[in-house]
């Protein structure tokens, strides 16, 4: 009777214990999922993105953003708004040098997203606003 | 560069990288696996990808990773048929309410504390691509997974198989195993129905009936293949054919089901017959390719994929830290506290959590799964990675210091220690034909009723397979074992004769080990001739008797005849009284006639020499004194007047130091004619400082 009542306590406890996680876990709402490489539309921030191309390596709402092989950014996804800074290689775009770049964009579903996107230090690529759809899916990649 | 070019660079690559780093583990006392898993991790983005990105780019491009990540796949479809293949069903029967409760415990208290974990990680670490139950199943059978294989290889190393904490380890670790991948297969299953790739009652039933069909089916014809394999009398390569078959059909079957590969392998090979013979032939068949080849590519494939830099700043360290809390505190503390609850002993339950606690390649194996169905990202899959890592490499330095080797206790012999037996002699054999010679000197030692002999097998560690690791009854020795003519040799005789064999990494050391516990009154050994030394009394005698806290003997078989004589050179050491105290009882139940053989210097007088003036020998005891330049001729010459046996304690006077590279001293070994018994007493060191201080008192004297 007491190996029982202990087996319960010990085993029976616990598995209520994950029954009542996955019940508590019906509510929380994950980032959006916006893995993958995203196609610029328009012309938007061509003197960052000349390719029109950009990648997004996505860890929950840690990401990396790759442009061509020229800069990979740490960024980060709150609120359904991606902020992304970080230095550019050489000759991202001319005269620019190593000016950091920025993006912060507003990613709604996770295949598209709008914002502004450029390198706030360099007169020759200002901040402009710039929309993107997401064209390959990380899993499908 | 060409295809298979650039596949063969990079396999050399890997194993050479995997085998120097797997060596230096071995070297601070890490099982190789450890190793062969960091230098996975070394030929990744993690390391070779940093500090040289252009090497890393030659030797491993991206688009060649495919390949790499394919062959490993079909090595992990091997490693995990072997795993199934070595899982015995009877470690789970048989072990008490203890082991139920507490293998129980040890899966669903990491569960818990994974699951409460991935509520904190899901909104973090995942994205709205992954269904939370998904992920919180996965966290949860991610953190319970024990790896069986490492844990095996750690208890045979540690002498812990047959303790009842060996035992009960084990046995929780196999039930962790079956239910961690169980668990698994349900994840897998259901995110891939999320993804709309097979419907997931397809999957349910499909499943139940492909375990059905493996039991009730595949199992019986299986029996058929044991038939076969018995009578060729060895594992053919027709029965090798349809065994290799059967795991891809298996493994292509569970993979089309949607629940992969892996446990298509690992369950065809925990339905196949188990006869002991069989297990290990297939076992040797397949595990030295699949572990030294198959397995470092897998390490190196995963360690291709983790890129620790991806576990940036703070806060990223901080969720690694509550990664490796939730995963000691789940497994270490929930099996540590159910042993507890159980009856295990405080250091006992400590040591089960520690062992429990190893990830080690199971766990790689099961990430790695979770990444390729997208289940975890890529930061968790490196922090999980390292936390693997981690809780593997902790175990060893923390078994050693829960439960130290001198505390090793093998209660399974101790439960039933008789306390009426006066007499215990420990006989190590290494040469399977000394067993029978050395039961002969222990038989005439003591009364059948009054002697306990403990025949001793020592194993290599490279020699051994965790097949065989994990079956370890006595009853059940194969006939090859070299312990078997010493049990041959003692049937019949009422003789109390008891095994143990275990996988060794100082012979020296453990054969004094297992004196003390059993509480030995001799070591007896056998002469062989030392790897490194011609010494008689060099390599492993000479680490015993320098280790062992109890009396050493070392038996040369010359004649096979009775003993009717027995010599015993004496000048009064400590070790030369045991020789006389030995040979008296040898003289006792043979009925030999003992000669005490006293050999004087010619510059000294009789009884001089450390000999006690006055000193009393046996009664029946022939005493003969000689006067003579070299003891050792004289020994030699008065040896060849018929006598069988010749007692000697260890002593510079006989040429018999147990010293290494010193062939030349042992001249008496080498030249008598008569079976030579060669005695070291154990002098405990402060008697020992006595005694060389009496002696200098009175050479100064």
């Amino acid at each position: 009777m007491k190996s029982v009542l202990l087996y319960l306590i010990l085993v029976g406890v616990p598995v209520l214990g994950v029954l009542g996680v996955l019940r508590l876990g019906e509510q929380i709402v994950p980032p959006a999922a916006i893995g993958g490489r995203w196609q610029v539309e328009g012309g938007g921030g061509a003197c960052v993105v000349p390719g029109g191309t950009f990648s997004v390596a996505q860890s929950g709402e840690f990401l990396h953003v790759s442009i061509s092989g020229r800069a990979d950014l740490p960024a980060r996804l709150r609120n359904g708004v991606l902020s992304a800074e970080g230095g550019a290689r050489d000759g991202i775009s001319p005269g620019c040098g190593q000016s950091p770049v920025r993006i912060r964009a507003r990613v709604g579903s996770g295949e598209r997203m709008e914002g502004s996107i450029g390198m706030p230090g360099c007169a020759g690529c200002p901040l402009q606003p710039f929309s993107a759809v997401r064209v390959v899916s990380p899993v499908s990649s | 560069m060409h295809g298979i070019l650039l596949l063969l660079i990079q396999i050399g690559v890997v194993l050479v990288v995997a085998r120097a780093v797997g060596y230096a583990f071995r070297l601070i006392k890490q099982p190789q696996v450890v190793g062969e898993m960091v230098a996975g991790i070394i030929l990744g983005p993690s390391l070779l990808g940093w500090a040289a990105p252009g090497v890393s780019a030659a030797i491993f491009p991206a688009e060649s990773l495919g390949v790499l990540a394919t062959l490993s796949q079909v090595g992990l479809l091997l490693f995990m048929f072997l795993i199934g293949l070595e899982l015995d069903p009877r470690l789970l029967r048989g072990r008490g309410k203890a082991a139920v409760v507490t293998s129980h415990v040890s899966i669903i208290a990491p569960f818990l504390l994974g699951s409460i974990l991935a509520l904190y990680l899901y909104p973090r670490l995942s994205d709205a691509s992954v269904d939370f139950v998904g992920f919180t199943l996965f966290m949860g059978a991610a953190m319970s997974v024990t790896a069986f294989p490492v844990l095996a290889r750690i208890l045979t190393e540690r002498n812990l198989l047959r303790t009842k904490l060996g035992a009960v380890t084990l046995a929780c670790a196999a039930v962790d195993d079956v239910t961690a991948w169980s668990l698994l297969a349900v994840v897998v299953a259901i995110v891939r129905a999320g993804e709309g790739q097979i419907p997931l009652w397809i999957t349910f039933a499909g499943t139940t009936a492909y375990v059905a069909g493996m039991f009730v089916v595949v199992r019986p014809l299986m029996k058929h293949v044991l038939r076969m394999y018995e009578s060729r009398g060895h594992l053919s390569q027709d029965v090798l054919g349809i065994l290799l078959l059967g795991l891809l059909a298996s493994s292509a079957m569970t993979e089309w089901l949607g629940i992969h590969a892996l446990f298509g392998a690992f369950l065809f090979g925990s339905i196949l017959p188990r006869d002991r013979e069989f297990v290990r032939d297939v076992t040797e068949k397949l595990e030295d390719l699949t572990v030294v080849f198959f397995l470092p590519l897998f390490f190196a494939s995963t360690g291709l994929r983790t890129s620790i830099g991806l576990v940036s700043g703070p806060e990223l360290w901080g969720f690694f830290g509550l990664v490796m809390l939730v995963a000691v505190a789940g497994k270490f503390g929930g099996s540590t506290l159910a042993a507890r609850l159980t009856g295990l002993s405080w250091r006992e339950a400590s040591a089960l959590g520690v062992l429990m606690n190893t990830r080690g390649l199971m766990e790689l194996v099961i990430l790695t799964i979770g990444l390729d169905i997208g289940v975890i990202s890529p930061a968790l899959f490196a922090m999980m990675v390292l936390m693997a890592l981690v809780t593997t490499f902790m175990t060893t330095p923390l078994l050693e210091i829960i439960y130290p080797a001198r505390m090793l206790v093998d209660e399974s012999d101790e439960s039933d220690e008789d306390e009426d037996a006066q007499t215990t002699v420990v006989i190590p054999v290494s040469l399977p034909s000394s067993g029978p010679a050395l039961l002969r000197v222990a038989r005439a030692l003591a009364p059948a009723d009054h002697l306990r002999v403990y025949g001793l097998h020592l194993v290599r560690p490279e020699s051994r397979s965790v097949g065989e690791a994990a079956d370890d009854a006595p009853a059940e020795r194969p006939p090859a074992s070299p312990l078997a003519p010493l049990l041959a040799a003692a049937m019949g005789t009422g003789l109390d004769v008891r095994t143990l064999d275990f996988v060794t990494r100082d012979a020296g050391r453990d054969i004094a080990d297992v004196a003390r516990q059993k509480r030995a009154d001799l070591v007896l050994m056998g002469w062989h001739k030392p790897v490194v030394s011609q010494s008689i009394l060099g390599g492993t005698v000479a680490d015993v008797f320098r280790h062992t806290r109890s009396d050493v003997a070392v038996y040369l078989e010359r004649t096979f005849r009775p003993w009717t004589r027995i010599l015993v050179p004496y000048r009064g050491g400590v070790h030369d009284r045991a020789a006389l105290d030995l040979a008296g009882r040898i003289a006792r139940t043979t009925g030999a006639e003992v000669t005490l053989l006293h050999v004087v210097a010619p510059t000294q007088p009789a009884g001089g020499d450390g000999a006690a003036p006055g000193e009393t020998f046996p009664d029946g005891v022939v005493l003969r004194v000689v006067t003579a330049s070299d003891p050792v001729q004289v020994l030699v010459d008065v040896a060849r007047e018929g006598f069988d046996l010749v007692v000697v304690g260890v002593s510079d006077a006989w040429g018999l130091e147990p010293t290494l590279f010193a062939p030349r001293h042992e001249r008496l070994a080498r030249e008598c004619p008569a079976s030579m018994l060669i005695v070291r007493r154990y002098v405990a060191p402060a008697a020992a400082r006595r005694l060389r201080l009496g002696r200098s008192e009175v050479a100064s004297a």
